[in-house]
Parts: structure tokens; C-alpha cells; sequence
């Protein structure tokens, strides 16, 4: 009782989010049919920024939903401090929630709208915030005038708003949202976690979710499958599928000059840089684009390689050759569909080795002698006390196992939760 | 104490919003569209035959105009959704879903009742003859059963958005109404009957004081049943 009560008092100081085996669906599709939903769903957020990585299909509606309270789980827990946000108004008041679609409080103008929101929350300064966010103006509009994206700009305003929020849920908070500046959204969202609150980005874009997160999470057919770590480099690792091809890794590189601005007859740098590096056997492709004639500006080379290091290697020494300004380099951001491609060929994997694991143990059984299960073999799901007390050390985040091949003599979060959060096996999308 | 507070607080937010929501194009065509019926059937009523034209007046009203002007006006309050969607838009910043509930139906609670009371006094001037009762009793009477029967009907429909996609039980509750709404047990539990008890149209054995106080009691307890229905 009294682990239980201190857990409690550590989860309501951390603003820790828990969920267990949590099944929901959101009411986003078309005449309010569910559009996706999250199945088995188990994981723990602490402090932090957290990036979910899905489409909408995927359940990132639903578990925006979910954490606001919106919708209860038709199966399963959803905690925020130990409550139930759809059972807790009192619990809403401190979560922040910037939904897929603006559902703001009927008012006559935007005003009387943020003051509504901050009445029923007991406080904050929305309108300062939208302000801050760069969309001021929209605050003596009348509120059926605004856009999509202009009310979505209003919603977020209330939604960075929340003093001392709990979790703060933002759905897309860079795309659609009218007037409002990215920036200026990101700068408060990572002031909020620099305020040691739990902020969950639900997001689409692998490169909004590597760039603000300290972890990410994909989700995927309403399963979260897998994790990455800060800045979600290793979204593509290659798969453990043994005959899988390795992604080719891209450069995007920005050199100075171009034709029009090089005299006659000489060759362009980007061009010059582009033709030495078709010679290199580290580069398998290159193209480039130079800037229209007439327009000064950097030109755009992209090259691609099996290597990363080895593509940048070769690019620096050839610029270097060429006596070229290369005036910036990035790497080309996975896109949702890599990022699904290459979770399908670790759930191809999983699915493989715990076939493979499960002969081994069957062939096992028959050829020993029958003997007793030891209580240590057996894998009992752990109880809620266990997985708060857990969760309240766990500093920034934890998820179901996410593992391709869970490890059952290993001791940790993953393997304490159910193991009907494992990801499903190859089912038809 | 101060849950009652915290209460009242949601209460009035969810009557801002609501009110927010009536106040717009559709209401004032509702009101006219009203105005405009109860006027007619009393004229028409005075036309054809003199005596009793009132009577015949307000059944018109009471038959239609209120149901009908009720249900658009709560259709309004609610954004034609369910109840306890509806309430998220100021719920979902912490007020409790119920008590915004009860705020969303008390303004349509005192949109519908003006709009009934002032059809009913619409149809009793309009239809009023030499033999007819003294004008003013007559007008306050029936204006008082009005807005009475509309709040009934605004919680009876409350109660049935809070059912199917949309909301669409007030629908059912509308359809129920029409149909059975004086016919037996009904008729002693739908504004339609208790309506008609109350104008000396008896359709059951219930007495007016007994029909008054079931409608308040229908008015009062269909809210709070809506409320509780959309949960915290």
C-alpha cells in the first residue's frame, strides 16, 4: 500500500503517462466512423519530449484522443498521474491536448473563445500565447471566419497555453496551422519540457519527429512496434531480415555557384564536382540542379551511396579538387514509408525467429523428459504497482518490448508488460 | 462548496457555448417560421368558426409549432451532434461533461420556451373572438403552458442525443412523440399529452396540477438524466 501510494505521489510529480493493453478507436472518419486505432497498446512517458511516428491510419488520431480524455479505452488502462482523463475533469484541466481538427468553444470572436478555454481550465494567458506564436491577429476575428488553419493556430495557442500541464499532446503541431510560426510552436514545446513535463508529438513526418524528440516511437496498424533513440537515427537501421537489401543512404549538398554566374567556357563548380565524383566507386549515383538563369543561390547536388561517411568523404574531397564551397550538407530524411518498410521487415524478422524459436523448443520437448515449469520460467504480466513503480524511475521513456526477439530471462519494463503488445503477425494492410 | 461552485462554473460555460450556438441565422428563421404558423392557424381558426377558435388555435400550436420549433432550437444547441460530443469543445480544457450538459440544455431550455410562449400568444390573439376568454389570462396561460411543454420537450430530446451517431435518438423521441405522444400511458409522460391536459384538451385522466407538475418533473429529471449520460 504504501509502494502503491508512493508510486502515486512519483507519477503525479512526473506527469507520467501509463497505458496497458489499451484499446481505442478514434470517431475521425468520414459520417464519425473510426479512421484508426491503437490495439494492446502498453508504454510508459515520462519527462521529455516523445515522438509518436504514424499516420493517422495508424492510431496517432486515437491516441491523441485517448491521452485527452476524449474517448475512454474500450479495453484496457490509460493513466495520466494515476487518473483517467475521460473519468477526470479535474485531471483535463492539466492536459493539453492540440487535436488533428480544432474544436474550439462556440464564441462569437476568438477572444471570447480563449476566454472560455481559460476560464474552464482555472487559467493561463491564451491570448498571449497566440501572440507569442506569431498569429496575434487572429484574435479580434470572428470565429466562424477563420480557416482550418487559422483555428488550429487558435487550438494550439490554448494548448501551449496550459500552465503547468501535465502532458502536453499536440497532434501535427507544424502542419495546418495558419498564421502560427513552426518556430516559434517548437521553442514552447521545448520549453515545456524544459520544464520537466511530458510533451508526446504525434507526427507523420520522420524528420519533425528526429528533430524535436528525444525518443521516437513508431506506431504502426495501431501496435507501437518500435523505438528509437534521441534524434530517431536508427528509424532505419538496417533490418534484421538476413536477405534484406540495405537502404542506400543519400546527401543533399548545397555548392556555391553556378553556370550563369561562372565565365564562359568553364565548367560549373557544381557540375565539375559532379563529374569527379562519378568516377568514385563509393558514389553509386549523382544528379544535380543549378538555379534558374538569371537567379543567384547555391546549386543542389544529390548523391547516393551504400555508405554515408564514405559518400561525404568522397564529396569534401572532391570540392576540394575543385577548389568548390560546399555552403551545406544534410542528409536526405527517411520518409513515412521507409520508415514502415523497414518496421515491416523487422516484423517479417521477429515473426521469423519466433517461429524458428518456437520449433526449437518443440523439438526440444519432445525428444527431454517431461519436467516441471520452474516460477521463474513462467512470464506473468506484472501488476499495475509493479509497472508504476517501474515507470516512475524511468526517466524519460520505455515501451512495450520492441524487440524483434523478446529475450524472456531479461528483467525490464518491456518484458513486465503483457506480451499481447508484441507486434502482430503479418496481418493484410 | 466548492464543487457546487466549480459546478456552476461549467453550467454557465456550457450556456455560453450553447447560447453561442442558438444565436445565429437558423434560430431567427426557426422564430419566424413560428411566429408565422401560430399566426395563421389563428386566423384561419377565427375565420372558419368563431367560437372555440382559440382552442382549435393553440392545438394547432401545440400539436406542431412546439414540438417542431423545440427540437430545431435544441438541434441548434447542440450542433446536431451527440450531447456529450457536443460538450468536449469546453470539456476537453477540464469542466466536468455534465455540468456543461446541464448548461447546454438550460439555453435551449430558454430559447425554445420564448420561442413556444410567444407562438402560443401569436395564436391566442390572433384567433380571439367576442366569445373567446378574457385576452390577457387567456395569452399569459397559455404562453406559461408553452414555455412549460418546451422545456419538457428540450430534455425528453436531450435524452435522446444522447443515443445513436449524431445524436439521433431526439429524432426517435420526436417520431415517438408525434405518434403516441396522447395515447395511453404515454400521454401521461409526453409533453404532447400532458400539453393538452393542461389546455383542457384532456386526453388522459391526469388533473392540470398533477399534468403541470410531471412536466416539470419530465423538464427536470430528463436533464439531469442527459447530463449524467455524458458522463465526467
Amino acid at each position: 500500500m504504501t509502494s502503491s501510494r508512493a508510486a502515486s505521489a512519483a507519477q503525479l510529480e512526473g506527469g507520467i503517462l501509463l497505458a496497458r493493453g489499451v484499446v481505442g478507436a478514434d470517431t475521425a472518419g468520414p459520417r464519425m466512423a473510426p479512421r484508426g486505432a491503437v490495439f494492446a497498446l502498453s508504454l510508459a512517458l515520462g519527462r521529455g519530449i516523445h515522438a509518436i511516428l504514424g499516420a493517422p491510419e495508424d492510431g496517432t488520431i486515437a491516441l491523441g484522443d485517448l491521452v485527452s480524455g476524449r474517448i475512454a479505452p474500450s479495453r484496457g488502462t490509460l493513466t495520466v498521474a494515476g487518473r483517467s482523463p475521460a473519468r477526470d475533469a479535474s485531471l483535463r484541466k492539466r492536459i493539453a491536448h492540440l487535436a488533428h481538427a480544432p474544436d474550439l468553444p462556440d464564441a462569437r470572436d476568438v477572444a471570447t473563445c480563449l476566454d472560455i478555454a481559460c476560464r474552464a481550465r482555472g487559467g493561463g494567458d491564451a491570448s498571449s500565447m497566440l501572440e507569442r506564436i506569431g498569429a496575434g491577429k487572429l484574435l479580434a476575428r470572428r470565429l466562424p471566419s477563420l480557416t482550418h488553419g487559422e483555428a488550429r493556430a487558435v487550438d494550439a495557442a490554448i494548448a501551449l497555453s496550459a500552465s503547468c500541464p501535465l502532458v502536453l499532446c499536440v497532434h501535427e503541431p507544424f502542419a495546418d496551422v495558419g498564421p502560427a510560426s513552426a518556430s516559434a510552436i517548437e521553442s514552447v514545446l521545448r520549453e515545456r519540457a524544459s520544464e520537466e513535463r511530458t510533451v508526446i508529438v504525434l507526427t507523420s513526418t520522420p524528420r519533425d519527429a528526429a528533430r524535436l524528440a528525444d525518443d521516437v516511437l513508431v506506431l504502426d496498424r495501431g501496435r507501437l512496434v518500435r523505438g528509437a533513440g534521441a534524434g530517431g537515427h536508427d528509424l532505419l537501421d538496417p533490418p534484421l531480415w538476413p536477405h534484406a537489401r540495405p537502404r542506400r543512404m543519400e546527401l543533399i549538398a548545397h555548392v556555391a555557384g553556378a553556370a550563369s554566374q561562372t565565365p564562359p567556357g568553364e565548367e560549373s563548380p557544381v557540375r565539375a564536382i559532379a563529374r569527379r565524383l562519378s568516377a568514385n566507386a563509393a558514389i553509386s549515383s549523382v544528379s544535380w540542379e543549378e538555379p534558374p538563369h538569371g537567379e543567384r543561390g547555391p546549386s543542389t547536388l544529390r548523391i547516393a551511396g551504400p555508405d554515408e561517411s564514405a559518400c561525404a568523404l568522397a564529396l569534401l574531397d572532391a570540392a576540394d579538387a575543385e577548389q568548390a564551397a560546399i555552403v551545406g550538407l544534410s542528409p536526405v530524411p527517411a520518409t513515412l514509408v521507409e520508415v514502415r518498410m523497414a518496421t515491416e521487415q523487422l516484423r517479417i524478422a521477429a515473426n521469423w525467429q519466433a517461429r524458428m524459436h518456437a520449433m526449437t523448443t518443440a523439438n526440444a520437448m519432445t525428444l527431454a523428459p517431461p519436467q516441471q515449469a520452474s516460477p521463474q520460467a513462467t512470464s506473468a504480466p506484472a501488476s499495475e504497482a509493479e509497472i508504476s513503480a517501474v515507470a516512475a524511475a524511468v526517466p524519460v521513456a520505455s515501451l512495450e518490448p520492441v524487440e524483434p526477439l523478446p529475450a524472456p530471462s531479461e528483467s525490464s519494463l518491456g518484458e513486465s508488460l503483457p506480451n499481447d503488445s508484441l507486434p502482430a503477425p503479418q496481418e493484410p494492410r | 462548496m466548492s464543487v457546487l461552485s466549480t459546478l456552476g462554473v461549467d453550467v454557465g460555460l456550457g450556456a455560453r457555448d450553447a447560447r453561442a450556438r442558438i444565436a445565429t441565422r437558423p434560430a431567427i428563421v426557426v422564430i419566424l417560421a413560428s411566429v408565422a404558423l401560430a399566426l395563421v392557424a389563428g386566423m384561419l381558426e377565427r375565420r372558419a368558426v368563431g367560437a372555440g377558435a382559440v382552442d382549435r388555435a393553440l392545438r394547432a400550436v401545440f400539436n406542431l409549432v412546439v414540438p417542431l420549433s423545440s427540437f430545431a432550437l435544441f438541434a441548434l444547441a447542440t450542433g446536431r451532434r451527440r450531447l456529450d460530443q457536443t460538450v468536449w469543445s469546453v470539456a476537453r480544457f477540464g469542466a466536468d461533461r455534465r455540468g456543461v450538459a446541464l448548461g447546454a440544455i438550460a439555453s435551449a431550455w430558454v430559447a425554445s420556451a420564448l420561442v413556444a410562449a410567444l407562438a402560443a400568444v401569436v395564436a391566442v390573439v390572433s384567433a380571439h373572438g367576442g366569445a373567446s376568454a378574457p385576452l390577457a389570462s387567456d395569452a399569459l396561460t397559455s404562453a406559461w403552458i408553452a414555455a412549460l411543454t418546451a422545456c419538457s420537450y428540450v430534455s425528453w430530446f436531450a435524452i435522446g442525443a444522447t443515443f445513436l451517431r449524431f445524436g439521433g435518438g431526439r429524432g426517435v423521441i420526436l417520431v415517438i412523440d408525434f405518434i403516441l405522444g396522447d395515447l395511453g400511458v404515454l400521454a401521461s409522460l409526453m409533453p404532447r399529452g400532458l400539453a393538452k391536459n393542461l389546455l383542457g384538451l384532456a386526453v388522459s385522466d391526469l388533473p392540470q396540477r398533477g399534468a403541470s407538475a410531471i412536466l416539470v418533473a419530465t423538464a427536470v429529471v430528463g436533464a439531469l438524466i442527459a447530463a449524467l449520460r455524458c458522463g465526467r
